[in-house]
């Protein structure tokens, strides 16, 4: 087997890519609560927005047209969009989150990154294949989840979906996927200049999903909060992804979206690139 | 009777002990500290963003205005200062010590187990951090509602440290199941996401999961009572309810922390 992966250079990350799979499937009840824990963020913001969306009972019994319409949109989002949109944005922002940095970290922390660096294998290739083979499992469960989600709001509340959305949403995923890989491996580099980390992954983490669109649309931020985090790479991780589902974005947005997507890999792509080459220069294995 | 007074206050010198030894790790290792209060500011941006959402729409969220949105914010903040400052950390870190055995030095100490397991870390820069946020939302909240007198402020506090009390041991019964499938990583994640329910006045929810949320796992009277007690909006049954909640679910927990612990088998041994 191990003549077979000399020969076949991509053997050696497919078996990562397994060790990636069974390591996510090794508990499996651990695995099945981590899929509940994104149950709660949807009951609690569908209850805040089906309670914003209510028509205002004053407004109501005044008769008025405020009223009788019940605010259609707000933030720019109809009641349904925003239904579709809580849900299909708190299952992508599971299945892009990340969890490797803090590996990563301790590699360079605790000197375990040596032996990477003897071995005949990437160490960015390695830690892409065990995410992409973790991810996988959940992507399964989290695919099945999401789509007894559509077809309850479908049902429900008569929300549509296209054959284009769905191969576009699909398509956002994987760059959504990729960039995140890439901004949270930028993120876990710092270790090689911070030698206390603490909980700054998970501060980032915070405003990172924020910056994404994972708790709300970034139309809450206001005009010019939504400006400014439209023009930086996050939104492409959650909120694009969810907006190509939720038919929000089409035709030429979605191609633009999806193009502007990929040209975001390449920037993040030469940051990881710069930090690990300036990184590893620093790396001195000092556990090891 | 004179037993557990002297237990409790050995308990209560052996507490203080950690807590200085917790505040002296955490002054040498500064960047937890730091990176501790950066995380907590950032959680607490997203709680604030619920009020902000609430203001941009211009609408009362279940009869209850922006003022009144930020008292309940408020509180949600300074309880979360208590539960992840006091035993959050430890509550996570009960999964990797019975994963590799080290739960055996704990068991082994001669304190109670419960008591090492819940509040071995503490952190002060998160239980200032949010303590502090959530009293100045909630003072300038109740300031633009008009004030308050002394012995709602006394009644307010009452039901705080019911919540506290409450949240303890609703956020430990799920965590024992952790002697019996090791890794509950995930468990605690779970439980941490249901925190949230609190982000949002009980109100807004639906008649059900208000139940769920009052009686069967009494997340609403972490936060939603202390709230709903200072702006005058509790009533009877409620007062009574968030009175004697406290008494019966720490009995619960100490119950099934008793009957997990005998699962544990040590990965050592």
């Amino acid at each position: 087997m191990a003549k077979a992966d000399r020969r076949r250079p991509a053997g050696k990350y497919l078996r990562s890519l397994s060790l990636g799979l069974r390591g996510a499937l090794e508990y499996r009840a651990n695995f099945f609560f981590s899929l509940l824990g994104a149950v709660s963020p949807v009951i609690i913001q569908t209850a805040l927005w089906t309670c914003l969306y209510a028509p205002d009972p004053g407004a109501a019994a005044s008769g008025s047209a405020a009223g009788a319409g019940a605010q259609p949109e707000l933030f720019g989002f109809t009641y349904v969009q925003m239904l579709a949109y809580v849900v299909i944005a708190n299952i992508v922002g599971r299945l892009v989150r990340t969890g490797f940095e803090y590996e990563l970290n301790n590699d360079i922390r605790l000197g375990g990154l040596d032996r990477f660096l003897v071995k005949p294998i990437g160490y960015f290739g390695f830690r892409i294949a065990q995410f992409l083979g973790a991810k996988s499992a959940e992507a399964v469960f989290m695919c099945a989840v999401l789509g007894a989600g559509l077809l309850v709001l479908s049902l429900t509340v008569g929300l549509g979906l296209s054959a284009t959305a769905v191969l576009g949403f699909f398509l956002a995923l994987l760059i959504a996927l990729v960039l995140n890989f890439l901004i949270f491996w930028c993120v876990g580099l710092l270790g090689f200049w911070l030698t206390e980390i603490g909980f700054f992954f998970e501060a980032v983490r915070i405003v990172i999903i924020t910056a994404s669109g994972g708790i709300f649309p970034l139309s809450v931020f206001g005009t010019t909060g939504e400006a400014i985090l439209r023009a930086l790479p996050f939104r492409f991780t959650i909120q694009f992804p969810t907006e190509v589902l939720c038919g929000r974005v089409a035709g030429l947005g979605l191609i633009q979206g999806l193009c502007m997507g990929l040209f975001w890999i390449l920037p993040l792509g030469l940051l990881a690139g710069l930090l690990w080459s300036s990184g590893i220069r620093r790396f001195v294995a000092v556990g090891s | 009777m004179k037993d557990a007074l002297r237990d409790i206050q050995k308990h209560l010198r052996l507490y203080v002990m950690l807590f200085r030894m917790n505040v002296m790790s955490q002054m040498e290792y500064r960047a937890n500290f730091i990176t501790g209060i950066m995380m907590e500011l950032g959680y607490m941006v997203t709680k604030v963003l619920y009020i902000v959402v609430a203001f941009r729409a211009g609408r009362d969220i279940g009869g209850f205005g922006p003022d009144e949105m930020l008292v309940f914010v408020g509180t949600f903040i300074a309880v979360t200062g208590f539960y992840a400052g006091v035993f959050m950390i430890s509550f996570f870190q009960l999964s990797g010590l019975v994963k590799d055995g080290s739960f055996d030095t704990i068991m082994t100490k001669p304190v109670s187990a419960l008591f090492l397991a819940s509040f071995r870390r503490s952190d002060i820069g998160i239980l200032a951090t949010d303590f502090l946020g959530g009293a100045v939302a909630v003072a300038i909240g109740l300031s633009r509602l008009g004030g308050v007198d002394f012995w709602t402020v006394l009644g307010y506090a009452f039901y705080m440290a019911c919540g506290c009390a409450v949240a303890y041991s609703i956020f430990l019964i799920p965590l024992t199941l952790v002697f019996r499938i090791v890794n509950a990583q995930a468990i605690a994640g779970v439980v941490d996401s249901f925190w949230d329910f609190n982000n949002v006045p009980m109100v807004v929810y639906g008649k059900t999961i208000r139940a769920l949320g009052t009686y069967a796992i009494p997340m609403f009277l972490i936060s939603s009572f202390p709230a709903l007690f200072v702006l005058g909006r509790m009533t009877a049954a409620q007062m009574i309810w968030g009175a004697l909640a406290p008494i019966v679910f720490i009995a619960l927990a100490r119950t099934a922390w008793n009957r997990g612990i005998k699962n544990y088998s040590s990965a050592t041994g």
